[in-house]
């Protein structure tokens, strides 16, 4: 097995890309899966912690993650659909009403 | 054999790992959404890989299951949905994203510094609690009985985001 440490930088390294994804993108679409790519890296170190410790609880957090994972994700993209219908844009520096 | 479990233990996950960090760089830098959701395609896959190489062969195929197999068609069907060949002439990136870029390299140096120091003990060879080789029996022993409660709460959850979905997206008669 590969040390820990290497899982770990690997993880922030993924999530980072998500933060960055988040942090750059103007499509309301594009920051949503940066928003799972982040999800999927807390459960890659879920997941090694519990081969790491022999421990299963990690994998039982890891369904629960993605459970939540999967229900933002419904709710995220209706949230798009919606704005969409109403504004006809998804660039997510288009919806400043609420901005002083 | 030798070699080749010892291929599979070391070099196959580096490999699979560094695939998985490119594959993510393309969804956060590809023009295209589409391309950015087969990118994203590609990364749930590898990532499923790295579970399945951590012994947890059950989570690996709820990955493929849930991610490749609902999200992403969730997520190529809006984007086939909103039409985006309208926004084409728009800007991709926010107005300070060298910033963001500068800011996103440093948390990786500090994290990945403090992370890579610190001192874990290596991997056990055997394991007794997750069944090396069949964690599905030992996974479901834990979710049916420890984690109980929070089973019940996520299964309100899901339900919880189903009627909110359909809620949000249903279109409204009286306008």
């Amino acid at each position: 097995m590969i040390p820990i440490s290497h899982v770990l930088v690997y993880s922030i390294v993924m999530f980072s890309i998500g933060v960055l994804g988040v942090l750059i993108r103007r499509n309301a679409l594009i920051m949503l899966m940066s928003l799972e790519l982040m999800m999927n890296a807390a459960n890659i170190n879920l997941i090694a912690f519990s081969r790491y410790l022999d421990n299963v609880a990690g994998q039982v957090f890891a369904i629960f993650v993605m459970c939540v994972a999967a229900s933002e994700v419904a709710i995220g993209l209706a949230i798009a659909v919606a704005l969409y219908r109403n504004k006809n844009s998804i660039q997510i520096d288009h919806f400043n009403e609420l901005k002083g | 054999m030798e070699a080749l479990s010892q291929f599979l233990s070391h070099y196959l996950i580096y490999m699979i790992m560094g695939l998985s960090i490119v594959t993510a760089l393309g969804i956060v830098f590809s023009k295209n959404a589409v391309h950015s959701v087969i990118s994203m395609l590609f990364t749930m896959v590898l990532v499923a890989g790295v579970y399945l190489l951590f012994d947890a062969e059950f989570l690996a195929a709820v990955q493929l299951l849930v991610y490749a197999g609902g999200i992403i068609v969730l997520f190529l069907f809006v984007v086939l949905l909103v039409a985006l060949h309208k926004l084409e002439n728009l800007r991709l990136y926010n107005t300070y994203s060298l910033v963001s870029i500068v800011l996103v390299l440093f948390l990786i140096v500090i994290l990945g510094a403090t992370f890579y120091s610190m001192p874990f003990g290596a991997a056990p060879s055997v394991v007794h609690n997750i069944i090396a080789g069949g964690s599905t029996e030992a996974v479901a022993m834990s979710l049916y009985t420890k984690f109980i409660l929070p089973f019940e709460i996520a299964s309100v959850l899901l339900l919880v985001a189903l009627i909110g979905a359909i809620i949000l997206t249903k279109a409204r008669a009286e306008q």
